[in-house]
């Protein structure tokens, strides 16, 4: 295996395959910035020219677009509020409050320094996985795929701050929204109103702009300030504490990278779960959980964390089975085809260099971009000085370009709108906006999986045993956000 | 929704939780009735939602009604201190904070910003995205954020420029166009 591992770094390191893995990081640099152009299109742009490429070259190319994609896109969650990724939503919490408190620098290298563990983590994990992850994959089915899924949605009990009520109702509206469109076993077109722009549903991209975007750009107009409400200067050597902020919250970081790398492994659920199940269960375990939402370092390195591990997460299915976990790796697995590599069990025996040139690309594109983002801190801090008015075209430009860019349509720009008066809503009455978006990014998994426990084993399904382990997890972490609750009541009552 | 006080700001908290509260559960209500006229396996799991949903709701709607009976309008605890008593300042200042701008905003801001943005969308459908940069842009820089005619051609040129080279030559993407096809 070592000698494996390291004809894969030599080969990554290689001229050409370097240069590639420079310009596909600087493309994810540029795409991850951009509201709305997530890792899949990206990659999807890109898979063309990777025709004729050696399989380690490809890889090169292509896994540092998504891996710097994904770093990126916190950039833009920081500084304005609008998630560059929708796997970026988490960040937006607490890194855009400290871009408030003129800490932007802080917060970004923060963020950088955390993904990149994230992503060292997320490496390990898969080098560790390689030799068990067969037996682990193989005992879960529906059932337990849709347990899982569900135990995301309940972390809304603890990221719905002192409102779990509000928490639950607004994730069971984000899977009815989930629901709209043509309904999958029957072709039965549900709540569409007779719109044939709704058939294909509701796209969790403009939903994400609209939710998260659409309250700090009409923060901005309204209050006609800049974003940073005190000066960022001295605060741009921040990017250092930053750094040392991750190492300080190491724990933070290594449990958030262990939950990214360990839900991205489920397919069909990945990094948007991720971050919010990585935020919640750091929110759990805080010792200021009050602080949280509010420009908590702890919540950025949560949600940061995992935004790298889960990519390292999502490459076992794949490598092992197939199987991708997430949009990014089904395109990915297009590009294994295209140079001619079966995954599958050859992965982790004829290919294995191969195996680990895809774990050194994750590694050393995060390295990359931190390097090439390092410079670009300082000027992109003092955009949070600039002010709102100045700023209110080009951020209604992002999100227009953002949410139509997606599907390329106009529907998804109204759908964005609609968004963002639910987000100011929301915000404006204290009605928790995450759970909502968890419930969307969830329910046609819920779905789909509830299906096929019901046609496979009826209702016997919730019987057995691992789905048993997971109501329990369930019940347990309902309980101790509901003690959490009371406690913090009585303490408040007290005073 | 003038700039509104701790007092009132509660009291439009307190009607808007009612309404936000009941108009979602008419939606759900509405949802799980759509069900009922589908086929059993694409009803199933939205009926068991959208029934779920509306029983949370309805039991928040029970919760506020006993909170309502039983402590009354004026007792509701803020921060741990009973609504009928005086806020000390610096409760108050952590409410208002919390409420953030869109409480505090006066109404003529309020419609201002509302104009701007219905122009910014009307612009969209009618003339497409690179000609309503153009317009609005010059135009908001120059009324809102009081720049000169310059500065204002110059961060539009800049912006169009960007946004051209970026999307169109760059990635290859289409840009919304307008009823008038630019």
């Amino acid at each position: 295996m070592l000698e494996a591992a390291l004809s894969g770094l030599l080969q990554v390191v290689s001229p050409s395959a370097f240069g590639l893995m420079l310009i596909g990081s600087l493309i994810g640099l540029v795409v991850g910035i951009l509201p709305g152009l997530g890792g899949p299109v990206a990659l999807a742009l890109m898979l063309p020219f990777t025709f004729g490429m050696t399989p380690i070259e490809t890889f090169c190319f292509l896994l540092s677009t998504l891996v710097v994609t994904t770093t990126a896109g916190g950039i833009t969650s920081i500084l304005f509020g609008i998630p560059g990724e929708a796997t970026a939503a988490a960040i937006v919490l607490d890194g855009h409050p400290m871009a408030k408190r003129g800490e932007a620098g802080r917060a970004i290298g923060a963020m950088l320094m955390a993904s990149l563990l994230g992503a060292l983590i997320g490496a390990l994990l898969l080098v560790a996985a390689i030799p068990v992850i067969r037996p682990v994959v193989l005992a879960f089915g529906p059932p337990e795929f849709l347990m899982l899924a569900l135990v995301g949605l309940t972390f809304i009990a603890i990221l719905s701050d002192g409102a779990m009520l509000k928490g639950l109702i607004m994730a069971c509206a984000g899977i009815m929204i989930a629901l709209v469109g043509l309904d999958p076993q029957t072709a039965i077109p549900r709540y569409t109103f007779g719109k044939l722009e709704m058939w294909d549903g509701i796209g969790i991209v403009p939903l994400v702009i609209g939710l998260f975007g659409g309250p700090q750009i009409l923060e901005l107009m309204l209050s006609k300030n800049s974003v940073a409400t005190s000066n960022p200067s001295k605060k741009v050597q921040g990017i250092w504490q930053g750094f040392v902020d991750a190492f300080v919250h190491w724990k933070v970081v290594l449990q958030s990278g262990l939950i990214g790398a360990g839900v991205g492994v489920v397919p069909g659920v990945g990094g948007s779960v991720a971050q919010f199940i990585a935020y919640g269960h750091a929110k759990q375990n805080s010792r200021k959980p009050e602080e949280f939402g509010k420009g908590s370092i702890e919540g950025l390195l949560a949600s940061s964390g995992n935004n790298n591990a889960k990519d390292g997460g999502a490459l076992i299915p794949m490598i092992s089975f197939g199987l991708p976990g997430s949009v990014s790796t089904a395109v990915i697995l297009t590009a294994f085809l295209i140079v001619g590599i079966d995954p599958g069990p050859a992965m982790l025996t004829e290919h294995l260099d191969v195996t680990f040139s895809m774990i050194w690309v994750t590694i050393i594109a995060t390295i990359i971009v931190m390097i090439i983002t390092i410079p670009l801190i300082a000027p992109l801090s003092r955009v949070t000085l600039v002010n709102g008015p100045l700023l209110a075209p080009f951020l209604l430009t992002l999100v227009v370009l953002g949410a139509y860019a997606s599907r390329n349509s106009l529907f998804d720009v109204w759908v964005m709108l609609a968004a963002a008066a639910v987000g100011v809503i929301c915000q404006r009455f204290r009605w928790p906006v995450v759970p909502l978006l968890l419930g969307v990014v969830l329910g046609a998994a819920c779905e789909r999986y509830f299906f096929l426990s019901q046609a496979l084993f009826g209702w016997g399904w919730m019987t057995r045993p691992i789905v048993m382990g997971f109501w329990a997890l369930m019940l347990f972490i309902l309980l101790r956000a509901l003690l959490r609750a009371w406690r913090s009541f009585r303490l408040r009552e007290r005073i | 929704m003038e700039a509104e006080t701790p007092a009132p700001r509660r009291r439009i908290d307190e009607i808007a939780e009612w309404a936000i509260t009941l108009a979602a559960l008419a939606v759900m209500v509405a949802a799980w009735q759509a069900t009922t006229s589908w086929p059993r396996n694409a009803a199933l799991f939205p009926g068991l939602v959208s029934g779920f949903a509306a029983a949370l709701l309805t039991l928040k709607l029970v919760s506020m009604v006993v909170r309502k009976l039983l402590v009354g309008p004026l007792r509701t605890t803020v921060f741990g201190r009973r609504r009928g008593k005086a806020l000390p300042s610096d409760a108050a200042l952590t409410e208002a904070a919390e409420a953030g701008v869109f409480a505090t905003t006066p109404l003529w801001t309020w419609v201002e910003t509302l104009i701007w943005l219905t122009v910014f969308f009307a612009l969209l459908v009618v003339v497409g995205i690179l000609p309503t940069l153009a317009i609005f842009g010059v135009a908001y820089l120059m009324i809102v954020a009081k720049r000169s005619i310059w500065f204002a051609l110059i961060y539009v040129t800049v912006l169009i420029g960007a946004v051209h080279l970026l999307f169109v030559r760059l990635l290859s993407l289409r840009l919304p166009q307008g009823m008038l096809g630019f």
